[in-house]
């Protein structure tokens, strides 16, 4: 059999488009964040260690922006309000749902080159629980954060000396805390975002069943947020998104 | 004039007399190229779009490093030990690099010489260096030189997927062209970046897809296909008329005429030296399992 311009058009495009669709088919193709874990919201389960002395236990390399730190201290078993003293945010209101993409927001007066996020809560768990993770060099830990692990966790030379050159003071720092769930109501133009839940477009005036029309299934638990359902039922976020967006829009213009 | 010395471009010759090419085809590689390389723009373009609510709906708004197989490659390592992804790597990247693979086995690399939109944009901009400097063009390192030099993107494969294993972070997106030819207006991308980007754009001037010969990882593992791959390039010795019309038709300066089985590391199966392209005698160039 020889395979000529037009076969080999086809094989690309069938094996490319085929293989894709087959996977979305299976609920295996996702391409939006969320990482290998599954669940959302409270129901976050990241992956585990597979080999070594660690297996079974959950991986922090798997935390995502889009875990809370209520997530976070229920899987590690880490103290709520150790994590908050930590990453300097024993202010905060709403604590557990704070989520480590949040970081950047609330940490946005840091000196350029200097970054607080995902990265630093992963390196916190890590050296907390004293499981292996491969620590970041493009990313800081508060000077509290480093004084919790100093004094709790059992650390190695290296990892010392890791937190001695990746530490920043923020005792004088103006965190910005992130406004999550009233931007939406403040703002002039309603839009919907990573963060806004189901419970967000009830309270928009988005009727219950015009939103199942759109999602393919019943109203699932209002403090979930759309993306994590997107990515949960493995759909594409930008699509419905678009879709409750033009709902939401036309209430607008009523 | 004897066969061989038959000029390129004026070759009529065909077995038995006849000519096998006849009237305009539709260059049909071209635009599935034009396809996916829009594609890719219009994605990294949402993605963006995205990020300000302003996405479009039916497109996938994914960020490139979702939809990129070689993501799948890098975070190996990591997901075979810890059971995670390299940040910013999805499953879609994975699954890609899985097809490709199959892809591959087949067919061998395609994907370059077919769907990667780098590999189209440097092959494009070959097309103003083949005007601007007809004769030399393509041919400006030596023989034996370049010979070496492409071995060099195999040592690059193993720098990117060693320092990804060891850093867990996808470091090879602030080097790669890819990236930023599809971000460059968005401001994430690195300096290191924009400069590998700016030196792949000048050197395709003087030589068909440089990146692809000297540097890409990706290109350096799917090459290793072209060793087994189930259908090959198979030229028939006994209708050749080694008129060399399929070694100065590859962009990979592939000596096509010297073998029987294309084996080249470097092929990217884009078809150019067959018998529905560059070489003028009918089934003498052909892609095939059997025998010719």
């Amino acid at each position: 059999m020889k395979v000529k311009n037009w076969h080999m058009g086809l094989i690309v495009l069938v094996f490319i488009f085929g293989g894709i669709a087959v996977t979305m088919a299976f609920n295996l193709w996702n391409t939006e964040g969320g990482g290998s874990g599954q669940g959302s919201g409270s129901n976050m389960v990241p992956v585990t260690f597979k080999v070594g002395e660690f297996a079974g236990e959950y991986n922090p390399a798997d935390i995502r922006g889009s875990y809370s730190f209520g997530n976070i201290s229920e899987l590690w078993e880490i103290p709520l309000t150790e994590m908050g003293t930590a990453f300097g945010l024993g202010a905060v209101e709403n604590l557990a749902d704070f989520r480590c993409g949040d970081l950047h927001e609330a940490y946005a007066n840091l000196e350029e080159d200097v970054e607080i996020g995902t990265g630093s809560v992963k390196a916190f768990v890590a050296l907390y629980t004293g499981l292996p993770y491969t620590l970041p060099d493009d990313e800081y830990l508060p000077q509290s954060a480093v004084e919790i692990l100093k004094a709790q966790a059992n650390l190695t030379e290296d990892q010392v000396t890791f937190l001695d050159t990746h530490s920043v003071d923020i005792s004088g720092l103006r965190i910005v805390e992130p406004n999550i769930t009233e931007e939406h109501e403040t703002s002039t133009e309603i839009v919907i975002k990573g963060n806004t839940t189901f419970g967000n477009l009830l309270d928009w005036g988005v009727p219950e069943e015009e939103i199942e029309v759109i999602i393919g299934e019943e109203l699932p638990a209002t403090g979930m947020t759309i993306r994590d359902f997107a990515i949960q039922k493995g759909l594409d976020f930008g699509h419905i998104k678009a879709l409750l967006q033009a709902k939401v829009d036309a209430l607008g213009a009523k | 004039m004897t066969q061989q010395e038959i000029p390129m471009g004026t070759l009529e010759v065909k077995k038995g007399g006849e000519r096998a090419k006849s009237g305009k085809k539709i260059n049909l590689r071209l635009v599935v190229q034009i396809f996916f390389f829009a594609l890719i723009a219009l994605i990294a373009v949402n993605h963006a779009l995205e990020e300000q609510g302003r996405a479009i709906g039916f497109l996938s708004s994914a960020s490139l490093h979702a939809v990129c197989p070689f993501g799948g490659i890098v975070s190996i390592y990591q997901y075979v030990t810890a059971g995670t992804y390299v940040h910013k790597i999805r499953e879609s990247a994975f699954i890609l690099m899985y097809i490709v693979f199959a892809l591959a086995l087949f067919v061998g690399p395609a994907f370059c010489g077919w769907v990667c939109p780098l590999g189209s944009f440097q092959e494009w901009l070959g097309k103003l260096g083949r005007k601007i400097s007809p004769k030399k063009f393509n041919k400006f390192i030596p023989a034996r030189t370049d010979r070496y030099l492409r071995y060099l993107r195999y040592g690059v494969l193993i720098w990117v997927v060693y320092v990804t294993a060891t850093s867990a972070t996808l470091f090879f997106a602030d080097y790669d062209p890819y990236y930023a030819l599809f971000n460059f207006w968005t401001g994430e991308v690195a300096i290191s970046g924009l400069i590998i980007l700016g030196m792949v754009i000048l050197t395709s001037l003087f030589l068909e897809r440089p990146f692809c010969k000297y540097a890409c990882p990706y290109g350096a593992i799917l090459g290793v296909f072209n060793l087994f791959r189930i259908f090959k390039i198979k030229r028939n010795i006994s209708t050749c008329i080694d008129c060399k019309a399929c070694d100065h038709t590859c962009p990979m300066n592939i000596e096509v005429s010297t073998g029987k089985t294309i084996r080249d590391h470097q092929c990217i199966s884009c078809l150019k030296c067959t018998s529905e392209d560059a070489c003028p005698l009918e089934d003498t160039v052909v892609m095939t399992t059997g025998k010719l």
